[in-house]
């Protein structure tokens, strides 16, 4: 890839690199040298000279191809290429790497990424402006944690009477918000590490109170209907609740908000406002910006497209908080195999079609057993299925459970 | 310098590199500080007080502390020795060597020297004392092991002409007779006049472009078009990024290619001349690059 760079990067005539080629060839000493001293060599590789001594050194090794054969070869038996620095004195000023940049391929390199934070820009503003032509309460994505996101006084359509009760309160408690309402009102959005983590309830209801629900027009991403649909105990634990960040999620894990402790909800604002504080002013460019009488979409494939980089943003996200997310919530994998889709848990894969609730008679198999071979042999199209192991999968009415 | 005038001069120097050698393995400060002074004493010839405390700063203090305890002989010190570097000289070995019991061979060899059981009159002189602490003792010891091997090869093959002068004289008499000779193609045969004064000027020029290069710069050529090293392999010799060598590279070539022009402009050559005079010097090196082609087979063949 250097290479290239190296030789075609500044325009580099291939007769003029034939010239200097030839001309370096005729002019190296090849005289025999016994100054290889393993010492140099090695404080040389290493990068452990002193500044004076790696002058004479490089002196010497520009004019005696013999050392250099010898470093070269030397080189060579490094079991694995060192991490390596560039020395601060070899490093670029300042003006210097401006100048790299505004010339040569630094050039292309630039216009290449102004033209994807062009591109990003544009995207952007379109998802915000659909979104505000529709939803005019919903003005930024609640996937950025710790975010505040001024809004226009009207918002919050679909917050129940014990919300808007409890928001009340906090309100009230937190003199330093009402401030920020008084001129627009802020959303904060309850971040993953910061609180949920070790206070999930309390941010939880943090985020009842004050945040606003999703676009309606926004059809349900993939993500959330599986999210949706998925099983009680999984959108009850309090991971889980960081994992999605809706506030579906929220209002159904916090049924008894109004009788949340005091004490725990001016906690979470007191941690979250320190932190709004200093992002109001970056939020009041994002509300005007919002508030800019939005263009209509032409075409409706951009705006699937924009919804599937949505979803597909949406899923990340949502798998990468659940990493983070505390030992007892589950990273839920899925996985299409002949025809049917299966979800891992707890490192077994589960048949979406499983409904424990049907109470289908339960064969269970262990790898490799007698019982497992004649069942394979009778129904061979379930090997693929099987080869999953450990799998719990839905077959012609019966449930068949491999263990290994 | 004095014992006594070094340990004062350099005291918080010292006393750093004291403090981050660990295990010691029962070698006392004095012996330390001795060992300190005659690596600074070679290391720095000049014997100036700004480059000795740069390269005290650079000292492996536990390497060096960990050569001293086993020149001395400290069992506990070879124990970690072996530990630590044995399978490492025996891989460097095999690289080398090709062949297993050739590379353990080459590595008590390499041990034999460390030991020091060559005595001269009472003495034990173990080769670790070369050793000054300067990179690391891992590094020094494959670069032993390099040296004895080349040694060896000396030795065995007294009678051929060992090294790669071979090579190198071959491809640097081929080239230079090439061009002195000229071009024979019977269509440029009356421009090889006029030619050969032009590839003449052009490799004066050359020249001069060439010396007004940094040592660094002209070794950074000479790893790319003398010895066909790729950017990463140069990174690697270098210690440098393959990114950065890219930049540097492209930087010497473009300090040559500036100089030539202007050297070339004031023997009074026009842009368009200058432009022939490359493109003519250019035409004849084609043939230079196909020597360099059939060099380069031989050239593989003669690393070790």
């Amino acid at each position: 890839m250097y290479n290239d760079v190296a030789t075609n990067g500044n325009n580099l005539e291939p007769e003029f690199d034939a010239l200097l080629k030839a001309h370096v060839k005729q002019h190296t000493n090849v005289a025999v040298c016994h100054q290889f001293d393993p010492d140099d060599a090695t404080a040389y590789l290493e990068r452990a000279m002193s500044k004076t001594a790696l002058a004479t050194f490089e002196e010497h090794l520009a004019s005696c191809a013999v050392c250099r054969r010898h470093l070269i070869e030397l080189s060579r038996l490094l079991p694995s290429q060192p991490i390596v620095v560039t020395p601060i004195g070899d490093r670029l000023t300042f003006k210097e790497r401006l100048g790299e940049w505004f010339s040569g391929w630094g050039l292309g390199a630039l216009a290449g990424l102004s033209a994807v934070a062009a591109t990003v820009l544009v995207v952007a503003v379109v998802v915000n402006r659909s979104a505000s032509d529709t939803a005019p309460s919903l003005v930024a994505d609640n996937r950025n944690a710790e975010q505040v996101v001024p809004l226009p006084s009207p918002a919050l359509p679909d917050i129940s009477e014990e919300e808007l009760k409890l928001k009340d309160r906090l309100m009230r408690a937190t003199p330093g918000i009402r401030s920020v309402e008084n001129q627009e009102v802020a959303r904060v959005v309850p971040s993953a590490p910061s609180a949920a983590t070790q206070e999930p309830q309390a941010v939880g209801v943090s985020g009842v109170a004050i945040a606003p629900p999703p676009p309606p027009t926004l059809a349900p991403s993939k993500a959330e209907a599986e999210r949706k649909d998925s099983a009680p105990s999984q959108a009850a634990t309090a991971g889980a609740v960081v994992v999605e960040g809706r506030v579906q999620n929220l209002r159904a894990q916090t049924p008894s908000g109004p009788e949340v402790n005091q004490l725990q909800v001016d906690r979470a604002l007191e941690r979250s406002k320190k932190s709004n504080e200093a992002a109001v002013q970056s939020a009041d460019a994002v509300a005007r910006e919002a508030a800019k009488p939005a263009p209509k979409l032409a075409d409706k494939p951009k705006e699937r497209i924009v919804e599937k980089m949505d979803e597909e943003a949406d899923q990340k996200q949502m798998k990468a908080r659940a990493a983070k997310q505390s030992p007892t919530s589950k990273i839920i994998t899925r996985r299409v195999v002949s025809g049917k889709t299966f979800r891992q848990e707890n490192g077994i894969w589960i048949d979406e079609a499983y409904d424990a609730n049907k109470g289908l008679p339960v064969v269970r198999l262990t790898r490799d057993s007698d019982e497992y071979k004649q069942t394979l042999g009778n129904i061979p199209s379930l090997k693929p299925y099987f080869d999953l192991k450990p799998v719990l999968v839905v077959w012609q009415g019966k449930v068949y459970r491999v263990e290994k | 310098m004095s014992n006594a005038e070094f340990n004062q001069q350099f005291a918080n120097e010292i006393a750093t590199l004291w403090r981050a050698a660990s295990p010691r393995y029962n070698v006392v400060e004095a012996e330390f500080v001795a060992r300190l002074q005659a690596s600074a004493q070679r290391g720095v010839a000049s014997g100036d007080k700004a480059e000795t405390t740069e390269f005290l700063a650079q000292l492996k203090a536990s390497d060096l502390c960990l050569a001293l305890a086993c020149e001395k002989g400290n069992d506990a010190a070879w124990r970690d020795f072996e530990t630590t570097h044995r399978s490492m000289m025996i891989a460097a070995a095999r690289t080398l060597t090709k062949d297993q019991s050739e590379a353990e061979d080459l590595t008590q060899t390499v041990y034999g020297d460390l030991f020091g059981v060559r005595e001269s009159g009472e003495q034990r002189t173990s080769k670790l004392t070369h050793y000054s602490g300067r990179g690391s003792l891992g590094g020094w010891l494959r670069a032993v092991v390099y040296q004895t091997f080349i040694d060896r090869k000396r030795q065995t093959s007294r009678f051929e002409q060992v090294e790669e002068v071979t090579e190198f004289e071959r491809l640097a008499n081929k080239a230079e007779i090439k061009l002195t000779t000229g071009i024979a193609r019977p269509d440029e045969a009356l421009e090889a006049k006029d030619s050969n004064r032009l590839r003449q000027t052009m490799e004066g020029a050359m020249s001069q472009a060439f010396a007004m290069l940094e040592a660094r710069e002209r070794l950074l050529l000479n790893y790319y078009y003398f010895d066909e090293l790729t950017l990463k392999e140069i990174g690697v010799v270098m210690n440098v990024h393959e990114a950065t060598i890219s930049r540097w590279l492209s930087k010497a070539q473009a300090i040559v290619r500036k100089k030539t022009e202007e050297f070339l402009r004031k023997q009074g050559l026009r842009p368009a001349q200058i432009t022939e005079c490359l493109q003519l010097a250019a035409r004849s090196e084609i043939d230079v690059r196909q020597i360099i082609g059939e060099a380069k087979g031989a050239a593989t063949e003669r690393a070790p």
